[in-house]
């Protein structure tokens, strides 16, 4: 008897172990490639949201929840994160519902030019911090690359062991660490990079949506009918990668077959108020902290006239949530 | 139980593609009929029959599956039978020594395909004889407590050699021979590193083969005998891949005359060999066959004079003509071998060794799993005593902390290429 | 005593053989003028001359920026590997400039594959020859090129 208690210790202070060198070696996303971090934030928040947005890094950089909650007592949240592809959107939105139906559902377009898993670095920085579930699984069986195993995902040791000799004191320092990089899902920055040149528009072996895309894109419309929510599909402001006008056209058809409102706010910059000699921390590809408080008071006003939203400046409960991590929010903006 | 191996080597070979199957079960087939029969009054005409059927199966895929010098086929998909190298040896020692009258002839056709088909050995040998593994391969197989966990040792210790140190060291060796740029002291260190690769590597799959058997109460004769602390050529091949060698000397020189004929025969008999034995490697390892062969061929019996240097001159004799195993082809091999000796470029090596494909803590983490593996090499006999000796739960925390370790420094998946992935691009 | 002589004999064997050439692989590459682009390579002005218009591609997330150098004829991306930046792609602008081989935008289907041959992956509108780990990718529309680009796997 007392021999299997000693195995039984034995056994259990390795799993100990494993699970600690696990930790030790995964990216802990607090410091460094903090996109990494974002999808695990929306988890611990309070599920008040009526618009989700959900898409690539032209959401998350774009668009501030919380300033349309201050000019509009909008509550919202932004699960974007960096490449997201089109059925990882479908895979993170059917996960959403499983916590709260929003009224809103806002999707950019401009993952729709993928069809393929396109990086495997990408597939991680989405996938890792997020919560096992059906969804997790079968996002990573679509995205993954031909070099990857599900082993990469299951058990970080497998994927990043080889970090063993690059580990620095941030990896030590956040082993327990937990903090938030992101204000309801928006990514702040404050970097002011304007646009000067861009690379040649190149001509494209094809710009026919594939059936994959379309294929998720219909499920995401599907799922959004089912429980009664509006897709409204965007294509966010940023002027690369180029958004071909063929791109543009399908999607225009696609919402009208669908009766979808669909608004291409790169069109709209000027009506926006963007400068892209200000509001922009790398050469056009996303806006900064200006360009996405203007974007976000047009867009949120946009919202506020079409879809029947609730002024939750009116709510104490929300206000009380909302005022306090706009006071977060303003001391970050101030800092410089 | 041995039904169950049987069917699962059967099902094992058959998953690598039915071709696979149909080849080892020729050669099975004709051996277990001609043993049977070795007393029959033709019986010479099936010996040299069976023989000349085997071998030429076995030489023609070895040609054919060879693509630098004979463009015969066009190479579309010709692999190579699953272990064929393996197996036909393993057959033909069979017939040899039934026909010599050493062993009796299994007459059991399921025992014999057990014997044939083992699956261990056919990825990567030891080539068995018959009378060695029939002892424990036919016994009836109880799951022992102890050889479950000293087989499992074993195969830690193997996995440890094959991917904390072998797929290591690999990492620099690949980057060094990918370029023919790298020259001179980048190939001296290349084929250096090589030998504990190549070692390690192929010592590290013999032990997981030989701890699974032990798992599963079946003794396989050991393949290595710490061979890098060899005195000369001539020990080396009586410690480096034992089963081969002795398989040679047993069924090739031997039956050449040995060295019970003139001196000069004896050593054209080592010759011819050893020329075969770099063959049976691959065709573009010929080269390599000749000169161990014609340095074998004029060595005397290794004596303790000066012992120490000369473990070090053969193992940089034996690093060196590791070199036909690191380059593509023979022409290559030859020009780099010869770089070593004319361009000295030492300094330059010294300089950019962080940039041979490991970072400054890899190669610690080489430096110090090369010193564990040559210490062990050496103790190998006392480790194996005080390890089997030990308690379950001692032999448990080590199995458990090889495994934290196999998986924390071994060198497999992704993330090793020379851009970290925080680099990498999107 | 012996296994010195063999030794020696050996060496000198070798050392009679050891000029070696420096090693090319077969890839793609392309020429203007006398300027040589060779995909992988590292890239510089002062190499490959002023750029006529430069820009900086930021990747999403992570450190990696690519550049992209335009020319008169053609445009140069760039991407980081360590430090150094490497030619990533070469993408023709117009039809004044040829490939090695001698096609450019504007020829015929026919006359791609007659100089190319039939070993291409055609995805779409795209036809993309590959040598070692380089591509040369031609987008033909109706019968007529309308796009050639170089690019190289990135690691």
């Amino acid at each position: 008897m007392k021999k299997y208690f000693k195995i039984l210790i034995i056994i259990i202070v390795f799993i100990l172990c494993f699970i600690f060198l696990n930790k030790l070696v995964s990216p802990k996303y607090q410091t460094n490639l903090i996109e990494g971090h974002m999808i695990k934030e929306y988890y611990k928040e309070e599920k008040n949201h009526e618009v989700i947005f959900i898409g690539d890094c032209e959401v998350y950089a774009n668009f501030s929840p919380l300033i349309m909650y201050k000019n509009y007592g909008i509550t919202s949240y932004v699960r974007g994160t960096s490449q997201q592809l089109i059925w990882q959107s479908y895979g993170i939105l059917k996960e959403t519902l499983k916590y709260e139906i929003p009224k809103v559902v806002v999707l950019n377009v401009n993952a729709l030019r993928y069809n393929e898993p396109v990086s495997e670095a990408y597939n991680h920085l989405t996938l890792d911090k997020m919560k096992w579930s059906q969804e997790k699984i079968e996002m990573i069986n679509n995205s993954m690359l031909e070099e990857e195993s599900i082993f990469d995902y299951i058990f970080p040791i497998v994927r990043y062991h080889s970090r063993f000799s690059s580990l620095t004191s941030e990896d030590f320092k956040n082993l327990f660490t937990d903090n938030n990089v992101t204000y309801n899902g928006y990514l702040m920055n404050k970097n002011i990079k304007p646009v000067t040149n861009l690379p040649t528009k190149k001509i494209l072996g094809s710009y026919t949506f594939k059936d994959n895309v379309i294929s998720y894109l219909d499920k995401i419309r599907q799922l959004c009918e089912n429980n009664h929510i509006k897709l409204v599909l965007i294509k966010a402001p940023s002027v690369y990668p180029y958004w071909y006008s063929e791109y543009n056209d399908q999607v225009i058809e696609y919402a009208n077959t669908y009766n979808l409102d669909y608004y291409n706010l790169l069109e709209k910059a000027q009506e926006i108020g963007i400068d892209y000699n200000h509001d922009t921390y790398d050469g056009g590809l996303h806006l900064n902290l200006y360009g996405a408080e203007k974007l976000s008071t047009y867009f949120g006003d946009i919202l506020k006239n079409n879809y029947n939203l609730t002024d939750y400046r009116l709510d104490n409960h929300i206000s009380n949530i909302y005022n306090q991590k706009l006071s977060v929010y303003n001391k970050n903006k101030g800092d410089e | 139980m041995n039904i169950i191996i049987l069917i699962f080597s059967i099902i094992l070979i058959a998953s690598f593609g039915l071709s696979n199957l149909i080849y080892i079960l020729i050669s099975a087939l004709t051996t277990y009929l001609a043993a049977i029969n070795h007393k029959n009054k033709h019986k010479k005409l099936i010996f040299i029959g069976t023989i000349i059927l085997n071998v030429s199966i076995l030489v023609f895929f070895k040609v054919v599956t060879f693509n630098n010098f004979f463009n015969l086929v066009n190479n579309k998909n010709i692999l190579i039978p699953l272990g064929i190298s393996y197996y036909t040896f393993q057959v033909l020692a069979y017939l040899i020594d039934v026909y010599r009258g050493k062993i009796k002839p299994e007459k059991n056709l399921l025992n014999y395909l057990l014997f044939v088909f083992y699956f261990p050995y056919l990825i990567i040998g030891p080539i068995n004889r018959y009378n060695d593994l029939s002892k424990t391969l036919y016994k009836k197989k109880k799951l022992k407590k102890d050889n479950l966990f000293n087989g499992l040792i074993r195969i830690s210790w193997g996995l440890f050699k094959k991917y904390v140190i072998a797929s290591r060291i690999a990492l620099i060796v690949t980057t060094i021979t990918s370029n023919l740029n790298y020259q001179g002291a980048y190939v001296l260190l290349a084929l250096l590193l090589y030998s504990f690769q190549l070692y390690a590597d192929f010592s590290g799959g013999i032990d997981i083969v030989i701890g699974f058997s032990k798992m599963i109460g079946i003794e396989l004769a050991e393949n290595f005998d710490s061979p890098y602390l060899s005195r000369n050529l001539k020990e080396f091949w009586r410690r480096w891949h034992i089963s081969l060698s002795s398989w040679f000397r047993d069924y090739l020189y031997i039956p050449l005359g040995g060295n019970h004929c003139s001196k000069i025969r004896a050593k054209i008999n080592i010759i011819i060999t050893f020329i075969i034995s770099g063959l049976w490697h691959g065709i573009n390892y010929f080269f390599w066959g000749l000169f161990h062969g014609i340095i074998v061929a004029f060595q005397g019996k290794p004596n303790d004079k000066y012992k120490t240097l000369k473990i070090i001159l053969n193992f940089v004799i034996v690093s060196l003509l590791w070199i036909f195993f690191i380059y593509p082809d023979t022409l290559t091999s030859f020009k780099m071998l010869g770089s070593i000796f004319t361009n000295l470029n030492y300094l330059n090596l010294f300089n950019n060794i962080l940039k041979l494909g490991l970072d400054l803590v890899n190669i610690i983490v080489l430096i110090i799993t090369l010193i564990i593996l040559i210490i062990v090499d050496i103790k190998h006999e006392k480790i194996k005593t005080y390890l089997y000796n030990k308690s379950d739960e001692v032999k448990l925390i080590f199995l458990g902390s090889m495994i934290l370790l196999i998986l924390l420094f071994g060198v497999y998946g992704l993330g090793f290429n020379v851009q970290d992935f925080i680099y990498s691009k999107f | 005593m012996k296994k010195l002589i063999i030794l020696l004999l050996i060496g000198i064997l070798i050392t009679g053989c050891s000029e070696v050439k420096k090693e090319e692989n077969k890839v793609y590459s392309f020429t203007y003028n006398d300027k040589n682009f060779i995909l992988g390579e590292e890239f510089s002005t002062s190499k490959y001359g002023k750029e006529v218009r430069y820009a900086e591609v930021p990747s999403c997330a992570g450190q990696g920026v690519d550049k992209t150098y335009t020319y008169d004829h053609y445009e140069i991306t760039t991407t980081p590997d360590g430090d150094k930046d490497k030619i990533y792609t070469i993408y023709l602008t117009d039809d004044s400039v040829k490939t090695t081989e001698g096609i450019k935008i504007g020829d015929s289907l026919e006359n791609l594959t007659k100089t190319y041959g039939n070993d291409y992956e055609k995805r779409d509108n795209a036809y993309t020859y590959t040598l070692d780990n380089t591509h040369l990718e031609f987008i033909v529309v109706g019968d007529t090129i309308s796009s050639i680009e170089y690019y190289i796997d990135i690691e």
